[in-house]
């Protein structure tokens, strides 16, 4: 079984990709044309983003996928104000609420989740992040370093995977103790969330044997995707379970790989280099080992940016997700999709943008053309 | 005079202004034409069964909702498997705010029970299918992250248009909790109290910086895209000193326990004077189960059989009213005019709450108001009928009340 989930645009989107700035959302200029939420032509309608976030997840929906990914981030709508609100308006979609051990008591997460699993019938799943560490983490009121944040991941879980079924739990770990913690009937023993995790260092891998269903990881060149697989399946193994693998990125797909590859050129003579060069020396640097990779620079060309059959350049499109993609036609991507699943991809989380359009676009285009790893496949999917 | 309230044409006028300012609303009480100088404004909200409803008021016998594990024979409303027939009890409880919002409350108050649905995700579920009641949701500040509860709140209001409000829930007697942690009262308050520093701060100062004894943040405080919503309207409650203080120098509303007016008035007076002695001037909120009829004598009938159901020996239940208290008439647990205290032994919740015929009991809440309360807290089993039967019985007639005594004042 394969999951594929769609990635929800939480701090802006735009309705073209070859524009400089969001233009749906608040984070880009209250301009003419922008889809403001709770402005049109410059009057109120009461709109707000969260309505275009519904939409996206609707069409997700609709278009096939298993879920939607809510990520999170300082300037971000927050994750389970959306999950509520999607859990009402959908019907099968399920939700991955990205997550930080820290924001709630384990119990307190437990009981939030047991309600959420009541109010959608079970599907909620967790994208759990340790952290990324630096000023962003300091903003979130946390100081603990790098490895501890690791330790502390998994004594959260313990808790809250302890306490799920309604039996009383004594723990005492560094970082959370109780005594007698219990999720009241009739709360207790939902299903539990399936446990997306992210990360890359030891300390990392080490903490997602325990508990992980899936060890997430931003697209990467094969060989160093197979390492990674690799070293989480050696991890993984020590507690006898199974890590899935699965991957995020961005996807830009056309009938022809030339009329995506014309889309990604059109956008990359937009860009603007003085806000792109303002904004990476603001933004700093935190201690995850994954996400510290160089961005593209003034002067390079689209082709500078392509690695093996990926393009490196999405993030300075403003495409939100991870900054390498695919780029090619409905065939490409559903062959490339297929290389994953061969390699052992059990999960995927898409991006694209604009975010409505192009999860209509590739529910409808690509994950058709998908064959999996086995001719059973497409049985398993609509099945 | 005549009393307004019951002029279908002056309510009508009230509902076009309403629907006119879709942001939150309260009763402009006193004025055809907008508030007067000093106008009194009350605000009523309806508290949401978050863990079982039914006509009964033991918590026990309730049977909508899987919540009482005593219940032999499920109803429709116990049915919470989506993939079973696609039935949750969120979609009572969505019946419920409906209701609340077309017979006129301002809100919906989502209580903190351990066994209950969680008032964030409640909130969250429902904020779009009310356009215009305020969601007052219940938490307790150990349980959560100020920081990132200052983050859901800022998204919710960009999503309900400013409709969020925090019950901060601090005093708490149970020797084990079922969270599993111990935090004393006073370590309570003090979490608090730094929760709503840096809540105040991250959402109003950015860059913000705090170092506390429980929090610490270095250059919070939302960016550009997040700003301009409006803080949660903070209520708070407890009648230890420490809470008092906190209160006086936190709390926009401060709720206090259902007493006899004179309790109320005193009260109010000393909180009037501690929360004067730091600049400041609270609302102040009571939270009440309503029993109200045609007249007192059928309330109490009606309280008379229903308590008479949830004590008798055959009900099996889990913790029995006998064993934990020596069973008392309806009558040993009248409280006051109007006022009975039998609630508490039957159900979570605060003990004291109103039985009485619409008339009478529109008298007492206006005399409340006169006394100081601006906020009330209602509740009924069953909750979506009873939300009808208030919102159309009782709330206007208090409202007429309020208005002529205010003008009478003026």
């Amino acid at each position: 079984m394969v999951q594929f989930h769609w990635r929800i645009p939480v701090h802006g989107d735009k309705g073209d990709l070859a524009k400089p700035t969001y233009t749906r959302g608040t984070w880009g200029p209250l301009l003419e044309g922008n889809q403001t939420p709770g402005l049109v032509a410059g009057r109120p309608d009461g709109n707000p983003y969260h309505d275009h976030l519904l939409e996206v997840a609707k069409s997700a929906e609709i278009a096939g996928f298993d879920g939607a990914l809510i990520p999170s981030f300082p300037d971000s709508e927050d994750p389970w104000v959306i999950a509520s609100s999607i859990a009402r308006h959908t019907k099968t979609l399920r939700f991955m609420i990205a997550y930080q051990p820290m924001w709630f008591d384990p119990l307190y997460a437990a009981k939030a989740s047991a309600s959420l699993q009541r109010l959608s019938g079970g599907r909620l799943l967790f994208n759990i992040i340790t952290g990324g560490g630096g000023p962003q983490q300091l903003w979130w009121g946390d100081r603990i370093a790098h490895d501890d944040r690791y330790v502390r991941t998994t004594e959260f879980l313990d808790v809250f995977k302890g306490v799920w079924n309604g039996t009383p739990l004594t723990y005492s770990g560094k970082f959370f103790q109780v005594k007698d913690a219990v999720l009241p009937e009739p709360l207790a023993g939902q299903i539990f969330p399936e446990l997306y995790f992210v990360g890359s260092s030891d300390a990392a891998l080490a903490a997602q044997g325990k508990h992980a269903d899936y060890d997430l990881t931003h697209l990467e060149p094969i060989e160093n995707l197979r390492r990674k697989f690799a070293r989480v399946r050696d991890l993984a193994s020590k507690d006898g379970r199974t890590v899935k693998p699965a991957v995020r990125f961005n996807i830009l797909a056309r009938p022809k790989a030339e009329e995506a590859w014309d889309e990604v050129r059109r956008a990359w003579a937009q860009v603007d280099w003085d806000t792109q060069e303002a904004r990476a020396r603001a933004r700093g640097r935190g201690d995850a080992v994954g996400s510290s990779r160089a961005l593209p620079a003034r002067g390079q060309r689209v082709e500078d940016l392509i690695v093996e059959d990926l393009w490196a350049g999405f993030g300075t499109l403003g495409s939100q997700g991870s900054p390498l993609g695919f780029v090619g036609s409905y065939e490409q991507a559903a062959e490339r999709i297929d290389g994953y699943i061969r390699e052992g991809v059990r999960g995927f989380i898409l991006s694209s943008t604009p975010a409505l359009e192009e999860a209509l676009r590739i529910g409808e285009e690509v994950l058709p053309l998908v064959r999996g790893s086995s001719p059973t496949f497409q049985e398993a999917r609509t099945g | 005079m005549t009393n307004k309230s019951l002029d279908p044409t002056w309510i009508g006028a009230l509902r076009e202004n309403e629907s006119a300012e879709p942001c939150l609303l309260y009763w402009t009480i006193g004025s055809d034409h907008g508030p007067l100088p000093n106008a009194m404004t009350i605000e009523v909200f309806w508290r949401l069964p978050v863990h079982g409803d039914g006509r009964a008021i033991r918590a026990e016998q309730w049977n909508r909702g899987d919540y009482s594990p005593q219940r032999k024979h499920p109803h429709p409303y116990a049915r919470t498997g989506v993939r079973r027939d696609g039935y949750t009890y969120y979609d009572h409880l969505s019946q419920i705010v409906r209701a609340a919002e077309l017979t006129g409350f301002d809100g919906a108050w989502i209580p903190q029970s351990p066994a209950g649905e969680e008032p964030l995700v409640v909130a969250g579920a429902l904020a779009r299918e009310a356009r215009r009641l305020t969601f007052v949701a219940s938490l307790r500040a150990p349980l959560i992250s100020a920081v990132y509860a200052a983050k859901i709140a800022v998204s919710f209001q960009r999503l309900s248009g400013g409709r969020l409000a925090w019950n901060l829930v601090t005093e708490d007697a149970e020797e084990r909790p079922w969270y599993g942690r111990t935090f004393s009262p006073t370590e309570q308050i003090a979490r608090a109290s730094e929760f709503l520093d840096v809540v105040r701060g991250f959402w109003n100062d950015a860059p913000f910086t705090y170092r506390g004894r429980y929090n610490e943040v270095e250059n919070g405080g939302f960016s550009p895209p997040l700003q301009g919503e409006s803080l949660p309207r903070v209520y708070l409650s407890g009648a230890s000193p420490e809470a008092a203080a906190l209160s006086a120098r936190q709390a926009d509303v401060y709720v206090l326990p259902l007493a006899r007016v004179e309790v109320l008035r005193a009260q109010i007076a000393r909180l009037d004077a501690l929360s004067a002695s730091h600049g400041r001037t609270l609302r102040y909120a009571v939270e009440a189960d309503v029993v109200a009829r045609h007249s007192d004598d059928e309330a109490w009938s009606d309280v008379r059989r229903r308590w008479e159901q949830a004590t008798q020996k055959s009900v099996p239940i889990a913790v029995s009213v006998e064993q934990t208290e020596p069973l008392r008439s309806v009558e040993d647990l009248v409280a006051g005019k109007n006022l009975w205290s039998g609630f508490g032994l039957v159900r979570p919740g605060p003990a004291t709450g109103l039985v009485g015929g619409y008339v009478e009991l529109a008298d007492r809440l206006a005399e409340y108001a006169r006394a100081g309360v601006a906020t009330f807290v209602l509740s009924a089993n069953p909750h979506m009928e009873e939300a009808y039967r208030i919102g159309e019985q009782l709330l206007p007639r208090v409202r007429g009340q309020v208005s002529e005594s205010t003008r009478e004042a003026v």
